[in-house]
């Protein structure tokens, strides 16, 4: 079966994600989801490896901040585009996750499902160009 | 006064069929009727980081699907939870505990007319 490319959804929240997941899967997307940042961070490093990951900040267990950072360090995940989705719209969070290497950075009360896909869509396109 | 929640901010989220938006309404109201216990019950214990973290999840999801009075009210619940300051936080917990109720009711009274329609 063909897919648009392997994306991983961490979020703990059950609503997001399974609007997420739905929205990228009807895309032809595969996504694998996590609902805690450890958990998210093992499947990061874990076959196939995702193309793009989408990851909430405020998590149990990890805090998406620290699962970006530990990313961006491992020379086996550092390539991988990194988009996060947060609740918080401080300058200060979206300045220090795109300082760790983030490339987007969504707040949820304005997220569009489609926006999002369209994004993934070139993000993926973009990775696989790069590889 | 604004509507309690966007049903057309809803359907965006849904996969753009009624099943799939009731199958939304129906995972909103349950996930977050749940979070909002667990977040009842930290406000009472005062267990600020529980706080923060269930707010915070709670939040985003009744952000994200346009109930603003609600997200609020959650935020500021964030923000107190943050700041560990979660002994005054009843009032707002008490707040946000009414205005999902009325949310309940009008999700519950939409999912009663796309079930009369089937």
């Amino acid at each position: 079966m063909t897919t648009e490319g392997h994306v991983l959804l961490v979020e703990d929240d059950k609503f997001l994600r399974r609007a997420c997941e739905a929205s990228l899967r009807q895309r032809g997307f595969t996504v694998v989801t996590a609902t805690d940042g450890e958990a998210g961070l093992r499947l990061a490093r874990s076959e196939p490896r995702p193309e793009v990951i989408l990851l909430d900040l405020l998590m149990p267990k990890l805090p998406g901040i620290e699962v970006l950072r530990a990313l961006k360090a491992d020379p086996a995940t550092a390539d991988v585009p990194v988009m996060i989705l947060s609740n918080s719209s401080r300058d200060e969070d979206k300045r220090q996750a795109m300082q760790l290497g983030a490339v987007g950075y969504y707040v949820k009360a304005n997220l569009s499902l489609k926006e999002l896909a369209a994004q993934v869509s070139q993000l993926v396109k973009g990775h696989a160009g790069s590889r | 006064m604004p509507a309690r929640v966007d049903l057309a901010r809803l359907r965006e989220f849904s996969d753009g069929t009624p099943e799939g938006l009731r199958e939304l309404v129906e995972v909103f109201l349950s996930d977050s009727a749940q979070t909002m216990r667990e977040l009842a019950a930290a406000v009472r214990e005062g267990a600020a980081a529980q706080v923060e973290l269930l707010a915070h999840r709670a939040g985003g999801s009744s952000a994200a699907c346009g109930a603003a009075r609600l997200s609020d009210l959650l935020f500021d619940l964030e923000r107190l939870g943050r700041a560990r300051a979660v002994a005054g936080a009843g009032d707002v917990m008490r707040a946000a505990e009414a205005e999902f109720v009325e949310i309940q009711a009008v999700l519950g009274a939409h999912l009663g007319k796309t079930q009369d329609r089937r």
